[in-house]
Order: structure tokens, then C-alpha cells, then sequence
């Protein structure tokens, strides 16, 4: 039953504008939100992502790994380290010497060598490592993986780890 | 939340939506729990000219996987056993065949040191990682460059 006293003070919250909101509900529904990514985030111990533009082969035995390393990705269209773009795949085309190998690459990938070994010679708990993510589209021929390859192997670069998606 | 019903009644409905947010809980935890996740996996292949050392035996058998453009795996052996067979990646039956190959060797007791892996220039990445797919369960090293 609702007293006079009750209907005066809605009448009256109703005419200075003020709501009183019922954040329960709500927070029951952010916590079962917040628990979901917070276990989609642990599921992955590292974090890799391609760019938009890169649609990565599926494959069913693919493994998962424990340590993170150099990040080559190869999209439609470009070429890059650690997320940062080097050069296009028509330059690869235009650029690759008689061994196979891309000078800009190369570049690139002794500067990330030197920053290892820089970063190795500071701290004790880091070592050089010899391997490398490769992140390609499913529709980059081998033409332009070949000499990629090349280029890691003749910087010391033998463990190569092909992403690819969990079917 | 209130709704008038009619100007003459003067009384206030209230509307409980408690219940309505309750249910889209129950319904988000059931969605978010039967959604798969993406997750990425990784092959592992080695650059050639690093898995063999001075002190590596010369291999009983060796294995050259060759894609071509017509989507077909031409496994080459050479050495103790010589023969060519060809495979379609579009076949997950003649994978299979293509592991059989491997496992016999094995079975064979015959030396395998690593399986080399190449393909022709126009050869999408995506059927090289169908042929490392398969060669994973075979856990001998794969080596992919030019051969």
C-alpha cells in the first residue's frame, strides 16, 4: 500500500529531476564481462596479432610457444618488423640480390641484433635468440617467402615459427 | 521506470527491470561461454643449412617435399630408397598417404634427419602450412627453403 508520504516524495524527486539508478544488475553483468577477457587474455601466454589487412592460414597440429621473439610479418602488400613497416612486396621484387637476400632486411635485422645483444650484455637473464615469428598471409606466394628466409638464415636466424590459426 | 496508464486513473505503473537485466546476464555468460576464441599456433621449420652439424651422420633417407602451382606434393626419396609419389593438398586422404610415407621409414628403422620442404614460386602460403600441418605429427625437423 502506498502511503501518502511515499507518493509526495516520488511527486517530489520526479519534480527536482534526480533518479535513483540500480547499478546491481549492471555490475553482475560488467563482472561476468570482465572475468571472460580477463581469461581470454591468460589463455595466450603471448600476445600476437597481425595487422587487418593479413588473414592468416589455419592449421590443426599447430603448436603453441612459450617465448616470444622477432616478429617478421608479410601482408598483401608490405613487409614488417616488429610492426613497423620496411618496404613493400614489389620492392622485395625489385630489390633481391643474386644470393636471394634483401639488403633493407638485412639492415633491419642486424640494427635488431645489435639492440639484443645490447640489451643481453645489460641483463644476464636475456640471450641472443636465433628465432623468429613469421605472421603471412595465406595468399603470399612463396616468391616472396623464399627470399625472406634467405635473408633470415644469413643473419643467423635458423628457427623460424610460421603463425598460423588454430582450426 | 513509470508508466501512466490514462490520464483519469492517476495511477503509476512501475516497471521492475531487475528480472529483465537478470536474464540478459544469464544469456551473455551462456554466449561468451560457448564462443571459440581465435587462437594462433605456430609450425616450427628451420632455415636451411643450420640443422646439420660435422658430427651429423649422412641420413639413411632423404625426404624433398615439392609443391607445385597444381596444388600437388611430389615427395621425393632419395638414397637408401628411391622413388617419387605425388599427393593432392586438396585431398586430406593423399596427406595422410604422405605421412604413411614418413611413419614407413621410421618403421624401417631407416635414418631421417630432416624433411626438406620447398615449392614453386606461385605456390600460396597457405598450402605450404597444409604440408607442415601434416608433417607435424611426424615430429622430424622440417627444413623450407630452395632445393
Amino acid at each position: 500500500m502506498i502511503t501518502k508520504k511515499k507518493l509526495f516524495q516520488k511527486k517530489k524527486l520526479r519534480e527536482t529531476g534526480t533518479m535513483s539508478l540500480q547499478i546491481t544488475s549492471m555490475a553482475d553483468i560488467f563482472t561476468i564481462l570482465l572475468v571472460f577477457l580477463l581469461k581470454g587474455i591468460a589463455s595466450d601466454a603471448i600476445q600476437i596479432s597481425p595487422a587487418n589487412a593479413t588473414t592468416l592460414p589455419t592449421g590443426i597440429h599447430s603448436q603453441s610457444i612459450t617465448e616470444t621473439s622477432l616478429q617478421i610479418e608479410i601482408t598483401k602488400s608490405d613487409l614488417l618488423v616488429e610492426k613497423e613497416k620496411i618496404m613493400s612486396l614489389d620492392e622485395i621484387a625489385k630489390q633481391i640480390l643474386k644470393d636471394e637476400t634483401i639488403p633493407t632486411l638485412t639492415q633491419k635485422l642486424e640494427k635488431e641484433r645489435e639492440r639484443q645483444r645490447f640489451i643481453a650484455k645489460t641483463n644476464d637473464t636475456v640471450k641472443i635468440s636465433n628465432q623468429v615469428i613469421v605472421l603471412a598471409d595465406q595468399n603470399v606466394p612463396f616468391s616472396m617467402i623464399k627470399p625472406i628466409l634467405k635473408t633470415l638464415a644469413a643473419q643467423g636466424y635458423s628457427e623460424v615459427k610460421f603463425a598460423a590459426i588454430k582450426e | 521506470m513509470s508508466a501512466n496508464l490514462g490520464n483519469n486513473s492517476g495511477q503509476e505503473v512501475d516497471l521492475n527491470i531487475t528480472p529483465i537485466i537478470d536474464c540478459f546476464t544469464v544469456l551473455i555468460t551462456f554466449l561468451l561461454a560457448s564462443a571459440s576464441f581465435l587462437s594462433i599456433g605456430f609450425f616450427e621449420a628451420y632455415t636451411p643449412g643450420v640443422t646439420a652439424s660435422a658430427e651429423t651422420l649422412e641420413p639413411d633417407v632423404e625426404v624433398i617435399l615439392k609443391v607445385n602451382s597444381k596444388q600437388i606434393v611430389e615427395v621425393k626419396l632419395k638414397g637408401k630408397i628411391n622413388n617419387s609419389t605425388q599427393f593432392s593438398i586438396t585431398e586430406p586422404l593423399a596427406l595422410e598417404k604422405m605421412e604413411k610415407i614418413i611413419e614407413k621409414i621410421r618403421e624401417e628403422k631407416l635414418t631421417l634427419n630432416q624433411i626438406l620442404l620447398t615449392a614453386e614460386n606461385d605456390v600460396p602460403y597457405q598450402n605450404l602450412i597444409k604440408v607442415m600441418d601434416t608433417l607435424q605429427k611426424s615430429s622430424i625437423p622440417v627444413v623450407m627453403g630452395d632445393f
